[in-house]
């Protein structure tokens, strides 16, 4: 029995705090998934949360037809689209380069610390102008590291459609990239 | 098929080391011979390394357990959270519309009998002059007119 499957039967048999076992385990690859997304550090958070939250009603309902994190992700997803279905804004570079720059420390370490935000912020900016569903595709595979047949099954698409998704969404982020810094790539 | 048509659809699966071995020889056999296909496998990588080595968020260990615990506990004394922190983007961003609503009704209510304060609705309705919005709105609202 996986870890996940361990703690699902605990908190289904009543055991509240086998829930916090798997949210401590998922936390931070949920939020880098939904910070992916939409680029907002605070609204990720919420996201994540919310997300977590819904798992946690409908856990009675989970099937076991795919894995728990699959269903977790897709979850995720979900919730991800609905909120920038409401919102329909980009993350600005402004936006970006503000979060949680931490540039404390020697000249040198605050001009590299500056650097490496604003490369951060012009990918981030980038991702943000790849449509929702090659972008969703492309986060899971490279910021989550899911296989194709992961994606597939998260996503509720064919492997093939997956791989072409992916490809595109490469593209035009070096498309993105390029015509906003020739130097990050 | 167009040999390069052929490579760029398996390109993705190449990078991400999940094509077959056929398809792997057959890359890797047409860019040695082709430089398009081999500058789209190089800046397609590239792009595939800079999201990797992107930077990535950490919550504090357990911090968003903790949080979902409040939200639960909150909901199931049912009330409901109103700590900012436990609020929706869109709740954060409306919690000032009631405060608004508050200061414009008492406004309202302080300046529309000061202006219009002079006799009763029935003395209004004898005279024959027009009845104003703020008129109307001082008849529902109970004022004189």
């Amino acid at each position: 029995m996986t870890d996940d499957a361990f703690y699902i039967e605990r908190f289904l048999d009543g055991e509240e705090k086998a829930f916090e076992a798997i949210v401590r385990k998922y936390q931070n690859r949920v939020l880098n998934i939904v910070f992916s997304l939409i680029g907002k550090d605070r609204e990720s958070e919420d996201i994540a949360q919310e997300a977590f939250l819904k798992v946690y009603r409908s856990l009675k309902s989970f099937r076991r037809r795919c894995s728990f994190s699959t269903w977790l992700y897709r979850i995720v997803i979900n919730t991800a689209y609905d909120f920038l279905r409401k919102r329909k804004d980009v993350v600005t570079q402004d936006e970006a380069l503000g979060q949680s720059a931490d540039v404390s420390g020697g000249r040198e370490d605050v001009l590299s610390a500056l650097l490496i935000k604003e490369k951060e912020a012009l990918i981030q900016k980038a991702l943000g102008k790849v449509p929702l569903a090659y972008r969703a595709a492309v986060v899971l595979k490279d910021i989550e590291g899911l296989s194709y047949g992961e994606i597939s099954k998260v996503l509720g698409c064919r492997i093939g459609t997956v791989e072409s998704r992916i490809y595109r969404a490469r593209q035009l982020l070096r498309k993105e990239l390029m015509k906003s810094r020739g130097d990050v790539i | 098929m167009n040999a390069c048509v052929r490579a760029r659809k398996l390109l993705s699966r190449y990078i991400d080391k999940e094509a077959r071995d056929m398809d792997t020889a057959f890359i890797e056999a047409h860019v040695a011979g082709c430089p398009s296909c081999k500058k789209e496998l190089r800046e397609l990588s590239c792009v595939r390394e800079l999201l990797l080595r992107k930077e990535r968020r950490a919550l504090p260990e357990g911090e968003l357990a903790r949080r979902m615990l409040r939200q639960i506990l909150y909901e199931k004394s049912g009330r409901q959270d109103f700590s900012m922190v436990g609020m929706g983007y869109l709740a954060r961003r409306l919690i000032f519309l009631p405060a608004i609503a508050i200061v414009l009704s008492a406004a309202f209510l302080i300046l529309i009998p000061q202006q219009t304060n002079r006799y009763s609705w029935e003395e209004h309705v004898l005279s024959g002059a027009p009845t104003t919005t703020a008129m109307a709105l001082g008849l529902i609202l109970g004022t004189r007119v």
